[in-house]
């Protein structure tokens, strides 16, 4: 028992995240070790051990290995409820023993109800293990409302202009049996999220507190229509539903263990413990040896959770759910200019249907406006409060639609699926020249996601989030210096038309190579933002321009800490290799100091997970320029 | 076979006793056509929870409906209908005659799979009755509904008067 000294037995949450990879590498090895004590120890039970080290009872109990406790475990369950044995969270074995008490009906606690731990029940059951039969009428009740034989996997995409859900989320709907036949509106959607208050989201801390674990989260269960509703609808978010091939038992199992989950807290992490993370969980229980959470040590992005689940065999069929802003543009796309204006006046004036504008129309082309005309309307006043003469202009349109022969339409086309997108992180190995300090040779590594000249296939081409990305240069004199530190970095430039207006903003903070007032490069730390607009010029071709606020501690400048106003303007579109970019950036600080930047980048997109890019920059303040251009090759992984 | 039940007698004209309509208060029957969603959650602030602001989190007190129901949505043994959080898309699929909150209430309904596209049909030609006004809240729409279902021939045995 010599070994334990080492281990603090201690739970401490806080290192969990980050030391989930080594502990996943210690816990290869802690179990053998356990079992090696366990085993040399006479009064203990061998088959009890080995099946509470049983990979299926570890994952009914969300244990995962940890330094800090005796038995080498813990549950990512912070919540007393779902332990039946009172240092449960921290031992697999007396959570087992004292299961097996409660389920054999020789251990009256008064507060844990046998008819809680259904999956529990049936697993041991399958075990040998032999309980008087459980009568729970409420989980029966439950088990018929949810009606269900198969899964599916909901992935709603990023949202327009929201890059910071770029990352998607996702959720499980339990499908009737027949799913044909009836209706995936009624499917019951299981959803893992953090609950908040009214009080949290007034709170500064609400997105802090969302990325550290400081809200509780919890599995919440709602009809599929009402995901539909606030994806579909509400954020405008395209959904990619992956129906899982699993059978009718596996999924039994599965809502077995939702039962054993009501109303449990865990914490919620935004990066690692977050909804995706764990339906994996949820999902790993089909089978013994399947572990899908192990690939997500660190960071489990949503898209990334459907790769798994794509890899692992699970996926039978992709079925795509096209957002109503992407049903509109669908709509709109084969209007012309005047039948726009329509549809745009009409949405704010349902008289129009009566114009002479209109009579001269086929009745095919008076159906698509009128209803172009309705999406419209009710995606404008989408979030607004209920107004009496929306209202009124609604029941007129759905009046004039009612009245038309149906609408021969095809859907949207279904764009390339996200899971087909370039992969999460990226390395990058490059060589350029720079005008004073020559020739040198660049890597780059990059934790997560996209930017705007990436590898555009499964991704928006309008927005771009980075997190951790650095770069490293490495001159011929063997003279290595960082380069870049790009902490976080946010841009979402949507063009804006007659229907669409989304403001094009920005927002990024690190470290990089700037010039001081002494016309020398210095490393400086930098937070910048910026709002403006974007517009098409023509099919391909897009401007934008914003102003910008950016605050930099400099040491080159007599007083560090500059502010400057600014312009951040360019075009950006799409050739053949693939996504191009012209920018520039003007920086008036305040010390007096103008910086001018600019940038002309190309990628040329090789393969999925392969690019090359080409970056030529100049920039020039007071007496200081410099100008530079690299080659570079990026490897998605 | 389950029955749409005429909800003139149980839902009173008045919004204010709602609370005595099946479900309780929040089951939405006041609800007006149009309503769209309230609530809205910042985005940006939503980002990094994928929150949720409600207690009530899990199946059994919320049914299918939404509404606050510890017991099914059922009322003189009759089965009952609530598109009190649909009310939106029903009424653009019905004036259509086509689309997926039309089926699920049809599901709801429990009209049989033969007769879906007669209640389509049916519906989208009495839409001007169904939705009478745009003032109009779920349980009117669920009443005339239930009425133009009365009076076909081929619907009216989904209805229990």
């Amino acid at each position: 028992m010599v070994e334990y000294v080492f281990f603090y037995p201690l739970k401490h949450r806080f290192f969990l995240p980050m030391s989930r990879f080594l502990m996943s590498v210690l816990g290869k090895y802690l179990p053998v070790i356990l079992l090696y004590l366990f085993s040399s120890a006479s009064h203990a039970t061998p088959s009890i051990t080995q099946l509470a080290h049983s990979p299926m009872w570890l994952k009914l109990g969300h244990y995962h290995p940890s330094m800090f406790t005796d038995s080498g475990y813990t549950s990512y369950v912070d919540d007393t409820a779902f332990f039946i044995s009172s240092d449960g969270d921290n031992n697999p074995e007396t959570e087992l023993k004292a299961t097996i008490a409660l389920l054999a009906q020789t251990l009256q606690v008064s507060d844990k109800q046998p008819c809680r731990f259904q999956a529990r029940y049936l697993w041991l059951t399958e075990q040998g293990y032999q309980f008087p039969p459980l009568s729970c009428p409420e989980y029966d009740d439950w088990r018929k409302q949810l009606e269900s034989d198969s899964l599916t996997l909901v992935f709603p995409a990023a949202h327009m202009n929201g890059p910071s859900s770029m990352f998607g989320h996702t959720l499980l709907r339990f499908d009737p049996p027949n799913v044909a036949k009836d209706s995936l509106w009624l499917s019951w959607a299981v959803t893992f999220g953090a609950i908040t208050t009214e009080e949290d989201e007034s709170s500064i801390f609400y997105a802090w507190k969302g990325l550290a674990g400081g809200f509780p989260g919890k599995f919440v269960m709602m009809p599929y229509y009402r995901k539909l509703q606030e994806y579909n609808r509400l954020e405008n978010r395209d959904i990619w539903e992956y129906r899982l091939n699993l059978s009718p038992e596996q999924t039994a199992f599965i809502s077995s263990h939702i039962w054993e989950l009501q109303d449990i807290r865990f914490d919620y992490y935004f990066f690692d413990e977050n909804c995706s993370f764990r339906l994996l969980e949820l999902l790993e229980l089909v089978d013994l040896d399947l572990n899908l959470t192990k690939r997500f040590p660190i960071v489990a992005i949503p898209i990334d959770t459907v790769r798994a689940i794509l890899d692992a065999g699970l996926v039978e069929s992709v079925y795509y759910r096209p957002s109503n802003q992407t049903t509109l543009q669908h709509f709109l796309a084969p209007l012309n200019e005047t039948e726009q204006a329509l549809v745009y006046d009409m949405a704010q004036d349902p008289s129009l249907m009566q114009s002479d504008a209109m009579s001269r129309l086929s009745e095919q082309r008076q159906a698509k406006i009128i209803q172009s005309s309705y999406k419209y309307l009710r995606y404008k006043v989408n979030s607004a409060q209920r107004s009496p003469e929306t209202a009124k202009s609604s029941l007129a349109l759905l009046e004039g639609i009612n009245k038309l022969p149906p609408l021969m339409t095809s859907s949207p086309l279904e764009p390339i699926k996200p899971e087909y997108g370039h992969n999460s992180s990226m390395m990058a190995l490059g060589g350029g020249h720079q005008k004073s300090l020559g020739n040198y040779v660049e890597l780059q590594g990059r934790i997560t996601y996209h930017d705007l000249l990436d590898n555009n296939d499964g991704f928006s081409n309008d927005a771009e989030i980075i997190m951790g990305d650095v770069r490293v240069r490495g001159y011929e004199d063997n003279y290595w210096q960082l380069e870049q530190l790009k902490i976080v970095g946010i841009r979402s430039q949507y063009p804006q038309d007659r229907f669409f207006k989304p403001w094009s903003w920005q927002i990024q903070t690190g470290l990089e190579r700037q010039p001081g007032a002494d016309d020398k490069q210095h490393l400086a730390a930098h937070v910048n933002g910026g709002a403006g607009c974007s517009l098409s010029l023509s099919n391909q071709l897009k401007w934008f321009g914003l102003a910008t606020l950016r605050m930099e501690h400099n040491s080159g400048f007599g007083q560090n800490l500059q502010l400057a106003p600014g312009i951040n303007s360019g075009i950006n579109s799409r050739n053949a290799l693939g996504n191009w970019r012209l920018e520039w950036q003007l920086d008036q600080f305040l010390n007096g100091q103008l910086r001018s930047i600019s940038t002309l980048r190309q990628q040329w997109e090789v393969d999925r997970n392969n690019g090359i890019r080409l970056d030529a920059r100049y920039e020039s303040q007071d007496h200081f320029n410099n100008y530079e251009m690299s080659l570079s090759w990026r490897r998605y992984f | 076979m389950k029955k749409l039940i005429l909800t003139t007698a149980l839902i009173v004209a008045s919004s204010s006793v709602f609370a005595g309509a099946p479900g309780g208060e929040s089951c939405g029957w006041g609800n007006m056509l149009f309503e769209g969603q309230s609530g809205t959650p910042s985005h940006v602030l939503g980002a990094t929870t994928n929150g949720s602001s409600s207690n009530n989190t899990f199946g059994m007190t919320s049914g299918t409906n939404g509404c606050d129901v510890s017991e099914p949505l059922v009322y003189q043994a009759d089965h009952m209908v609530n598109i009190s959080y649909m009310m939106d898309e029903l009424s653009e699929d019905m004036a259509r005659g086509d689309g997926e909150a039309l089926n699920a209430v049809a599901v709801m309904i429990g009209i049989e799979q033969q007769d879906r596209d007669h209640f389509a049909a049916v519906t989208h030609d009495h839409f001007s009755q169904i939705f009478s006004s745009n003032d109009a809240t779920s349980a009117q729409v669920v009443n005339n509904l239930a009425v133009v279902m009365q009076n076909d021939e081929t619907l009216s045995k989904y209805i229990a008067s």
